[in-house]
């Protein structure tokens, strides 16, 4: 009784502290673009919703339909909580399965390593795809471990849960491999064959559902997981270069890495056996899949997201790591088990810190910031007019659904005729970004001079170099040609 | 342990059967078409050019052009549309022209489409927010040789034009009328010619160099000035092909204007200046009206009598008129029958 209350303890601890972590956030930003996409498209109706079949990186059917029925009740915050919901549910996956991998001090740092990591408490506050394929995939790791002990419900739940993460996101299709080299190494010690049977009887099945999802989605769903897979290019954004890739993979979780890497060396050196060691490599090179990958294509957009995949299997090579050094140490030293619990928490603050440094792409804007916005942009947006915005409009268009959806126009798209529209005066509200990160198109000296003249800034907000105007067309302005 | 073996075994049959009767059952029997798109790291053009596997994606890949050539431009994914449009015409045009920001990479995910669908890509490259002054002195060079690269690895045919309807006086390339000063001719051709030389000096020889003026010319309203295309021609070494922009539609007076009318000046201009290049119209379309079947017949035979070698219909919504094929059935019907023995082999 008294174990069991320190388990939970301990895991609960945990989750305590992956929801502090991660609630301010919920409050802290506005929408992003992605979040704003996801949930306008589920909220104009399933027709609409199936149409970005072939844009959107998971079933569009699958996950945006429960978060825009949240946000229809609760907003934006209910819609984020499902996620935490999703990320909590995968910390104690991870919790419970390193408990019962390498034993329960393990299965603690293991799951404290990956609660607060950046990734993972940023995931938990962003309505995306990520935190749902995440917990269905790190459960699908959870069967793929209890099937080698349990009976056949394990056998049952793995392929449902690896297909359904597939399906909740196309990229975790990466890590399929992993689920099937975890069923065989880590089943290797109760018989090679039985080991081999369930891996292929889990591979075939999770094949067949895979295949029938995609059957079932078409040709369009085809393109969409094409597109979200191995054809990066579409809607990436500029192209990096590997080594910038590589690095910011390293700031986000090269600690983690790194230690999972150092479990690899502690197995041999405590001359564990050999499936043992390579099941550790195996956890190590599912931390990898996604930056190389990226660094393969070039590209930043999605790493973080990528990376969340791999970041369980890294944390359970990490929490073997501590947990053994520490047990090694307690042998050694009778106070080594301080220093490996030193150690840990070293580690912990040192997770804490660069979580609050790495730029995580989906942060969205700040909320104080956004409101402004979106305060200006219903308050003077007139009838019959557009708002112009500078890049993408979704976010302003969640934010703002007062102004329907046919009149917000984008500068970044080639076919909008923004001289046209300004000079007809069928513009009545510009949100002019000077983010280095926006599409900026009316960064351009001239546009930017023919707002200034027809419009008066009417709100802003940032600083410096990263500054969005609301302008706000003048009542006496007259067309261009007069 | 024998029972989970045996379970194991049977557990794929069942799936299988299962998703087989759920697919039997909503009719989804055949695997939806995949295509494999390249990506714009750095792989050889021979690679990119072995995932083209039939003969009319081999043909499209190496740019192989009919005589008269049909093509239509899209604001979305080509794929989408061209699929709508080989349902409503039962065939495809030969080119699919779709837009680029400059500050944008190379958009190999809709070139790919196009090939995958056995057209040529058609690339308008829009400087938006990007002066012509410093893509000439070479600020954006390093951009322009990432670009360069990704056409590389492209491999396949691409018809690329800069700044198109530069002589107008609506696009920030072209001239703006007072007070802004916009860009001057001196500067686009020095632009055009800067990024031709970057594309050659890092190799690129799959494209086709499209300059796309409009048909406008003199003035429209107070500063409001489009100037004769000649002014702004980078010069025969710089150009391949030359793409002429315009729509027939009605002039103040309800008239419905003809092709003459609205190309007549700007072709006699470009066959003074550039004798000899291939001529065709880059974006064009009919607004709906009483003469719509009239004008559609006029656009598509003045381009027979003009010695024309093809025209791009714009499918898309304009700021003012909607231009779009698949969604009128006066204008597919026009369309349609103006097609018909078109284009020529």
């Amino acid at each position: 009784m008294r174990e069991r209350f320190e388990e939970s303890w301990a895991l609960w601890s945990i989750l305590a502290a992956q929801a502090t972590l991660t609630l301010p956030w919920m409050w802290r930003t506005a929408a992003f673009n992605g979040e704003a996409l996801y949930l306008n498209a589920a909220h104009q109706g399933w027709s609409h919703l199936l149409s970005y079949g072939d844009s959107f990186p998971g079933l569009p059917v699958m996950y945006p339909p429960i978060a825009s029925a949240l946000d229809s009740v609760g907003g934006l915050i209910a819609a984020r909580l499902v996620s935490l919901l999703f990320m909590l549910g995968a910390t104690a996956m991870v919790y419970l399965i390193g408990d019962r991998l390498f034993g329960r001090i393990c299965g603690v740092l293991a799951a404290l390593l990956f609660a607060v990591c950046g990734i993972v408490v940023h995931l938990g506050a962003a309505a995306t795809f990520d935190p749902m394929a995440l917990f269905l995939l790190v459960l699908a790791l959870y069967a793929a471990v209890r099937m080698r002990d349990s009976g056949v419900r394990w056998l049952l739940v793995c392929p449902i849960a690896l297909a359904a993460a597939n399906a909740a996101k196309y990229p975790t299709l990466a890590w399929d491999p992993v689920i099937i080299g975890t069923i065989i190494f880590y089943g290797l010690s109760k018989g090679r064959a039985a080991a081999i049977v369930l891996a292929g009887s889990v591979a075939a099945s999770t094949a067949a559902l895979d295949i029938g999802i995609l059957m079932l989605g078409g040709a369009d769903l085809a393109t969409g997981v094409l597109r979200n897979t191995i054809y990066p290019s579409a809607q990436a954004g500029v192209p990096s270069s590997s080594l910038s890739v590589l690095a910011h993979a390293v700031l986000m979780t090269g600690l983690i890495v790194l230690i999972a890497i150092g479990g690899v060396w502690a197995s041999v050196v405590k001359r564990m056996p050999a499936t043992a060691t390579t099941f550790l490599v195996l956890l190590v090179l599912a931390a990898l899949i996604a930056p190389i990958e990226q660094a393969r294509v070039h590209q930043l957009t999605s790493l973080d997201q990528n990376m969340g995949f791999g970041l369980p299997f890294a944390a359970l090579g990490a929490g073997y790591a501590l947990g053994a050094w520490r047990q090694w140490l307690g042998w050694q030293r009778h106070w080594g088990k301080v220093i490996a619990t030193t150690a840990a928490v070293i580690t912990v603050i040192m997770m804490l810190i660069v979580g609050r440094v790495e730029r995580v792409q989906f942060r969205g804007p700040g909320t104080v910031a956004a409101q402004t916005i979106a305060s200006a942009i219903a308050r003077y947006h007139k009838p019959q007019t557009y708002v112009l915005v500078d890049g993408s409009p979704r976010a302003d268009q969640y934010n703002v659904p007062s102004v329907p959806p046919g009149r917000w126009l984008s500068s970044s798209d080639p076919e909008v005729e923004t001289i046209t529209h300004i000079c007809d005066l069928k513009v009545s509200v510009i949100v002019l970004r000077t983010a280095g990160l926006s599409a900026a198109d009316l960064a351009d000296p001239q546009l930017t001079s023919l707002v200034r003249t027809m419009f008066t800034r009417k709100a802003f907000t940032g600083s410096g170099d990263h500054v969005t105007d609301v302008f706000v067309l003048n009542p006496g302005a007259r067309a261009c040609a007069g | 342990m024998l029972a989970k073996i045996l379970a194991a075994l049977a557990m794929p049959v069942v799936v299988v059967t299962l998703v087989g009767a759920v697919l039997r059952l909503t009719d989804h029997t055949a695997l939806p078409p995949l295509k494999l798109p390249a990506t714009p790291s750095a792989h050889a053009a021979a690679v990119s050019r072995s995932r083209v596997a039939t003969p009319g994606q081999i043909h499209a890949c190496e740019g192989h052009m009919p005589s008269r050539f049909s093509g239509i431009a899209v604001q979305h994914s080509p794929a989408n549309t061209l699929d709508d449009y080989h349902k409503t015409f039962g065939t495809k045009p030969q080119i699919v022209e779709f837009y680029n920001a400059f500050r944008q990479p190379f958009r190999a995910g809709e070139a790919w489409q196009a090939i995958d669908k056995g057209l040529v890509p058609f690339i308008q490259l829009n400087p938006r927010g990007v002066s012509e002054k410093q893509i000439a002195k070479g600020s954006w060079d390093e951009h322009l040789r990432n670009y360069a690269a990704a056409l590389n690895a492209f491999g396949c045919t691409v018809i690329l034009s800069f700044g198109h309807e530069m002589n107008g006086w609506w696009y920030p390339w072209g001239r703006l009328p007072p007070p802004r000063s916009g860009t001057s001719p001196a500067e686009f051709i020095a632009a055009w010619k800067h990024i031709h030389d970057v594309f050659a000096n890092n190799g690129v020889n799959n494209v086709i160099w499209s300059w796309d003026p409009s048909h406008q010319y003199g003035q429209a309203g107070p500063g409001k000035i489009a100037t004769a295309a000649g002014d702004w021609y980078p010069g025969p070494g710089y150009v391949d092909w030359i793409g002429l922009d315009g729509y027939l539609g009605y002039d103040r007076n309800g008239h419905a204007q003809n092709f003459r009318e609205i190309f007549g000046y700007q072709l006699r201009d470009i066959r003074s200046f550039a004798p000899g290049k291939p001529v065709f119209l880059a974006e064009t379309g009919v607004s709906r009206g009483p003469a719509l079947a009239s004008q559609v017949a006029e656009l598509f035979s003045g381009v027979t009598a003009y010695h024309l070698t093809g025209l791009v219909w714009f499918d898309a919504k304009s700021s003012k008129h909607d231009y779009r094929l698949g969604s009128y059935k006066d204008v597919d019907g026009a369309y349609r029958q103006n097609l018909t023995g078109f284009v020529k082999k």
